[in-house]
């Protein structure tokens, strides 16, 4: 008796030891996610910060995907079809592309990150339009935003999400005295 | 974060500048925290020292810890750390990424909400043991001490959030839950987020020199160097990330109300800010700033980051050593609004224009608010927080709101116009955009609303933050600058209908009560009619100052195109080669012009703004409309709309559909065409229609009506910090230690001149001025000084008129 009542505490921490040794805590999908996408970056060595990144190509090109309506086009539809006032084009990203650089320095890397096609509502018409980020790379400096482009054009209709940088290249201008009438 | 080596231009000079601030050592005296040993400091950081899923970040930046104001790059890192104190929990993963989950609850999370990189496009930084701890003196080190100081800010901000609007979510719907930016949808919708598939990345090795930014496209925080130290990260020092989070988190509550519409269905973003100055990034700025003093309690902010090297860190309440011996925390010695818009405390005998030194009055305003409510409201520091986060978040909720009903329970164009994406935009951008009175406004009318008399069932404040109170302490910030509150909003509808209203009088905005404030209470804060200003009138004084010398102009081109993300007209030279740098207006040339605008009283006028933007000063015809203030044109002979024109006498009812108002809405500049020996003042396209041989293809974009003279989206609107009394403009600017006054691109608007204009050609551009501390700018006399309907600033009523008039010559 006097065994069995010195060996009870014994075996009741030997079993809560046993316990804890085989309770496994379940493992959220999430942090199953994230472990598999540790696993997938430990096969990318790591790169010292101040080496330039490898090249990228400039624009990537946009996968098909069906448009989004923004807005109730119900309200415009007539016998069941939008009028547009556009039609897409393959064209618009090079566009794109090309009015971006115009006039732009030459050190100047500019990325184009199509996002999603849309069609925007304007009045009694539709618009076929993409939204885009635009990135600007150049010597110690860095803009990006988003833009909405026409599908047909490429001209930009709309731009948001401007970076806020904090030093801010400020431009000192020469005034000149208007000549008044 | 401030301007850094400001009036730098090369990086020459900027590297000489520095090698001597490094050499002088010039951290200001004032700031030097006294000296103090660093307990428990370690000598190493290694990861056998912390468990799993932890590691070490600095409890402050470098100089606070040390206590040396002047801390060596060269010392020991480690010896900074303590290593029980600043042990953390950082993540689970094997990267430095975090899921979010803003109730605590497990619902409503985003998997990965925040992650670390090195920089762009780099790989993460990969653990797999999980232990955090990396040698300070290392640039993993930095990458980990920004990310466990997100981490830290973002628990903060969440756990604030869901007490606030937890707290909201239990009141009857009759009651303040109605005037409530937030509603239900404010988790499932995931408005508290950029989006639910976004991760807010930090680059802490971010190869950048001297600077910071939070970039929205790219959900992004970068954290720079230094020129010459490369032990110096600006990751170092946790308070610029509080700061660069603090810009981040205003996206987030200014989007609150176009996120709980469903993911995508706004398809803009609001912003504060659309140029290099305006009252929007100063805004910006000092909400950032205050930021820090919301996870620290500190009054100081970035003593490493911008203090060490560079001497521009800033104070943060007016008890701060830093400041001035004429800066106190009495009313009458606040850092009030327009005084101390160029107020550098660092170099108090050299003024300067930058959104980062007008933004130290907003962050010392909010700082005493929140002191404020914490006494008032009779709660601790922590909960006195939560509260001015929940109104800051109400009141920029409101203000950015695309769908305009701007609260629960808010009708169509309460704020921002109209329930078109489109137009709001346009209102928030340029056309009532967010300055600072509409801001102290709409701040004012939340705390009365949420910890005030105007809530009588909101439990977090007892006994109410009083409405004397209130415009008591934004008096002595020079803020009390609305006269009601404008509870009632500005929407301009019929409130049965939603669709115009029999006469103005009838619309929302004008039915219920407004709330006057007390004018009373209004001792500091100064209003001024805007009669006030005016060109120049000094014998021989310019109308305005013209900028077209081509370096300059492709140097304001390229940073309108990446910043504005502006696309000129391909009509103009790519590289400008018409600019001739003759100050005159050219054909073919991209010009700049600042208005040589005269302040006529006797106080300071701020947030000077200028529109070149479309607005309603035609009839259906075409005819203009001489009753906006200008009396132009002079006579119906000389192109004037006949005097009792219904068009002109309206505003114009803008529809969700977007139904075209663009057809009352014309470009600023007319023109002047010769009709036999008869003169009118014309809008562009009927010169387009009498020249032969051009068409529409030829003309700088789609909209004939500025055809040959247009003023750019996002080149628009100018904007002058302040105006002295009794002074031009240029007189007002600050000079530089030389004596010299420099002009900056934001003072001016630009234009784009068709290389088809004939010289000889005249112009009238009939441009829309306002400022911020305007007597009858924002207050209609006719409604006893409620705020303007939103579709009165499509009209020159709120502002006031200013003709340019010039002839392009080469």
């Amino acid at each position: 008796m006097k065994k069995i009542l010195i060996a009870t505490p014994f075996l009741l921490v030997a079993v809560f030891g046993l316990y804890l040794f085989t309770k496994k805590e379940p493992i959220p999908n999430q942090a199953l996610t994230e472990r598999r996408q540790s696993i997938d970056q430990d096969k990318q060595k790591r790169m010292p910060a101040s080496l330039p990144s490898s090249e990228k190509k400039q624009v990537q090109p946009a996968a098909p995907k069906k448009r989004e309506v923004i807005g109730d086009k119900k309200l415009i539809m007539k016998n069941g079809k939008l009028n547009f006032t556009n039609k897409p084009s393959k064209t618009w990203l090079s566009k794109l592309e090309k009015s971006l650089g115009r006039g732009s320095p030459s050190d100047t890397k500019i990325e184009i990150k199509p996002e999603r096609s849309l069609i925007l509502l304007e009045g009694s018409l539709a618009k076929n339009t993409e939204q885009v980020v635009v990135v600007f790379n150049s010597e110690n400096n860095r803009n990006s935003f988003r833009a909405m482009v026409d599908s047909q054009t490429g001209k930009v209709i709309r731009t948001w999400d401007h970076t806020i940088n904090e030093n801010k290249k400020t431009i000192n201008l020469t005034p000149y005295p208007l000549q008044s009438n | 974060m401030n301007t850094v080596v400001r009036n730098l231009q090369n990086s020459k000079s900027a590297f000489l500048a520095v090698g001597m601030l490094i050499l002088c050592a010039c951290v200001p005296s004032t700031q030097s925290p006294k000296k103090r040993s660093v307990s428990g400091g370690s000598t190493t950081n290694s990861p056998s020292s912390v468990p799993a899923t932890f590691g070490r970040i600095f409890s402050d930046n470098p100089v606070v810890i040390s206590g040396n104001a002047e801390y060596p790059t060269e010392s020991n890192f480690n010896t900074l750390l303590n290593a029980t104190k600043d042990l953390v929990y950082l993540t689970d993963a094997q990267t430095l990424t975090n899921p979010c989950d803003p109730q605590g609850v497990g619902i409503y999370v985003i998997t990965s909400c925040y992650n670390a990189l090195p920089d762009r496009l780099q790989p993460p930084l990969v653990n797999n043991a999980k232990k955090w701890a990396y040698d300070a003196n290392g640039a993993e080190f930095v990458q980990v001490n920004a990310f466990g100081h997100k981490k830290k800010m973002l628990d903060q901000w969440f756990s604030h959030q869901s007490s606030y609007v937890g707290a909201f979510s239990l009141l009857p719907e009759s009651s303040l839950k109605k005037d409530s930016a937030l509603t239900e949808q404010y988790f499932s919708n995931y408005s508290w987020w950029f989006s639910p598939s976004t991760s807010l990345v930090s680059w802490a090795n971010c190869d950048l020199v001297d600077n910071a930014f939070f970039s929205p496209a790219e959900t992004a925080i970068c954290l720079g160097r230094d020129l010459i130290d490369a032990k110096f990260w600006l990751g170092q020092d946790p308070t610029l990330m509080y700061h660069e989070l603090g810009h981040g988190l205003t996206q987030v509550m200014l989007n609150t109300r176009n996120k709980m519409e469903g993911v995508g269905v706004i398809p803009y973003n609001s912003s504060l800010a659309f140029r290099t100055y305006d009252e929007g990034g100063v805004l910006g700025e000092g909400i950032a700033d205050w930021f820090s003093f919301y996870v620290n309690g500190r009054s100081h902010f970035a003593e490493w980051g911008l203090g060490r090297y560079l001497s521009q860190s800033r104070p943060l309440r007016e008890s701060d050593s830093s400041h001035t011996a004429a800066v106190s925390e009495s009313d009458d010695a606040r850092l009030a609004y327009p005084d101390y818009l160029f107020y550098d405390p660092n170099f108090t005998e050299n003024p300067f224009e930058d959104i980062h030194y007008g933004g130290q009055i907003i962050s010392h305003f909010m700082v005493a608010l929140t002191e404020d409510i914490k006494q008032e409201c009779s709660i601790d520091l922590a909960s006195a927080k939560q509260l001015t986060v929940g109104i800051l978040h109400e009141a920029l909720a409101e203000l950015g709101d695309l769908t305009s009903k701007g609260h629960k329970s808010g009708k169509k164009g309460f704020v921002n116009l109209v329930d078109n994406y489109d137009w709001a935009y346009e209102w928030l951008r340029s056309y009532n955009s967010i300055n600072i009175r509409k801001f102290a406004q709409a701040l004012a009318r939340k705390t009365y609303q949420i910890a005030g008399p105007g809530n009588v069932t909101f439990t977090q404040c007892s006994p109410a933050y009083s409405k004397d109170r209130i415009e008591r302490l934004w008096d002595s910030y020079g803020l009390l600058l609305f006269k009601t509150y404008n509870l009632n909003g500005s929407s301009h509808f019929d409130p049965f209908t939603l669709d115009a209203p029999a006469t103005p009088a009838q619309a929302i905005g004008h039915q219920g009560s407004a709330l006057s404030v007390s004018s009373a209470n209004r001792l500091r804060t100064v209003l001024v009619d805007k009669s006030a200003i005016k060109l120049d009138p000094s014998p021989g004084a310019p109308p305005a100052f013209v900028f077209d010398d081509r370096a300059q102009l492709q140097a304001v081109a390229n940073s309108l195109r990446q910043s504005n993300g502006v696309i000129l007209s391909e009509q103009l030279d790519a590289e400008l080669g018409f600019n001739n740098g003759n100050g005159k207006i050219s054909p073919g040339e991209f010009v700049g012009v600042a208005l040589n605008l005269y302040n006529d009283s006797n106080s300071t006028i701020a947030g000077v703004q200028i529109l070149a933007s479309d607005w309603q000063h035609a009839n259906s015809a075409g005819k203009l409309c001489a009753n906006q203030g200008d009396n132009f044109p002079s006579s119906e002979a000389e192109g004037a709309a006949p005097a009792a024109d219904a068009e002109c006498g309206l505003s114009p009812i803008f529809n969700a559909a977007g139904g075209n108002p663009n057809s009352s809405l014309d470009p600023v500049c007319v023109v002047q065409l010769n009709e036999g020996n008869a003169t009118k003042w014309v809008q562009q396209d009927e010169l387009l229609a009498s020249m032969d041989g051009l068409t529409s293809n030829d003309c700088l974009g789609d909209d004939t009506k500025s055809c040959f003279i247009r003023s750019p989206k996002g080149a628009d609107v100018g904007w002058m910090s302040s105006i002295d009394g009794k002074k031009n403009w240029f007189n007002t600017l600050p000079q530089d230690e030389n004596g010299n006054r420099e002009i900056k691109g934001h003072q001016a608007v630009f234009f784009e001149v068709s290389p088809w204009i004939a010289p000889g050609t005249t112009f009238i551009c009939r441009l829309r001025v306002r400022f911020s501390n305007c007597n009858d700018c924002y207050h209609d006399v006719n409604y006893s000084d409620d705020d303007y309907l939103d579709n009165d600033f499509a009209t020159g009523k709120p502002f006031k008129m200013v003709n340019l008039q010039f002839t392009v010559v080469d």
